[in-house]
């Protein structure tokens, strides 16, 4: 069984982008920096072990596409890896309501 | 991209990971993916040794991820899954071999404990003649062969041959056993005009068909073709065995 994570951990980013379409991981890693202007740049490595987990649980399948001589590991979400998707934006986004209701509350 | 500083954080990151596939594969994404970066690296102008440099910085500390890698890709499950690999084709192929041994007359062998001495049967003839239907089962003879102290070697006393042959008796009904022999008559003639009775000795009851081994004592090795005769109630049934090459 999945261990709790925080909301907003690598994991969401990730099955987000696998959502979309697939793609293999250092296209992850610059669609990440990307879209968050460089704030998500993270230690390319640590990818990995997430990816393989996540793979390993069922979330995502793996398939190998070979071009220009090179071999490429492209990541699919699966159904089971929607559903942890539609999970962990629900608790992203009940988490990120409380932090604004924090934030945004007038003071007592 | 220098590459001996790529294989180095390759190497320090893969070792961690003990089951060799795992280890391979591993090792073949994290390389793509650092030459991805290097390549970019270069593209953007950096000089070969800081593009190499800069991909491995951007790996991170290659023993932490070696080893959170390890966490996932534990040997256990590998060398487990292997094993169990390993353990269904052996199995595949000891069936296969026991599937070709039976196929080639390894029925004999079945019955080793009750005729004794197999290796001693020679002259064997392979019947494949159309099966003969009597109540709810189809008999077909299968095999014959004769046993005598001239051929290999022999428990049978000198001058005195046998004749053994396996009859099938196959059915529709997987409840039915084997038919009730006792309530029949076996019996065999040859060409020389000589008439034997006929004996069952073990029988094997799989589902849908059953063998017997029909055993005659003391047959004459000189006849060139003989015929098995089997009574049950009205009916007789004749199951031509060619033993020299000529035929009834």
């Amino acid at each position: 069984m999945a261990r709790e994570r925080e909301p907003g951990s690598l994991d969401l980013l990730i099955l987000h982008l696998l959502g979309e379409r697939d793609m293999y991981g250092y296209e992850m890693v610059t669609e990440l920096a990307r879209r968050s202007e460089d704030v998500f740049k993270m230690k390319e490595g640590t990818l990995y072990p997430l990816l393989h987990r996540l793979e390993k649980e069922g979330a995502l399948s793996a398939r190998e596409e070979r071009a220009e001589g090179r071999t490429r590991r492209y990541y699919h979400l699966t159904r089971r890896g929607r559903e942890l998707l539609r999970e962990r934006t629900e608790d992203w986004e009940r988490y990120a309501g409380a932090v604004n209701a924090v934030l945004c509350a007038p003071p007592a | 991209m220098q590459w001996k500083d790529g294989e180095n954080w390759l190497r320090d990151a893969v070792k961690y990971v003990k089951f060799p596939p795992d280890r391979r594969r591993v090792r073949e994404e994290l390389y793509e993916h650092m030459l991805s970066r290097n390549l970019e690296l270069l593209a953007q102008g950096r000089s070969e040794a800081e593009a190499a440099r800069l991909a491995c910085e951007a790996m991170g500390d290659p023993e932490k991820v070696g080893r959170a890698l390890a966490a996932v890709h534990k040997p256990f499950w590998g060398y487990f899954l292997r094993a169990l690999r390993i353990l269904l084709i052996l199995v595949l192929l000891v069936g296969i071999v026991v599937m070709l041994f039976n196929w080639r007359g390894g029925d004999f062998r079945f019955f080793r404990g009750v005729v004794r001495n197999y290796d001693a049967y020679g002259a064997v003839w392979i019947g494949q003649d159309a099966a003969q239907r009597c109540g709810d089962y189809r008999f077909r003879l299968r095999k014959a062969a004769v046993a005598g102290p001239g051929i290999r070697e022999t428990i049978i006393p000198e001058g005195e041959y046998n004749l053994v042959m396996l009859l099938r008796a196959a059915t529709r009904d997987p409840n039915l056993g084997a038919p009730d022999y006792s309530s029949m008559s076996l019996s065999l003639e040859d060409d020389r005009g000589n008439r034997y009775p006929a004996y069952t000795l073990g029988c094997r009851e799989l589902i849908f068909f059953s063998d017997v081994v029909v055993y005659v004592p003391r047959f004459d090795p000189s006849a060139e073709w003989a015929v098995l005769i089997l009574e049950a109630g009205e009916r007789e049934l004749r199951f031509p065995v060619t033993l020299k090459g000529g035929g009834p």
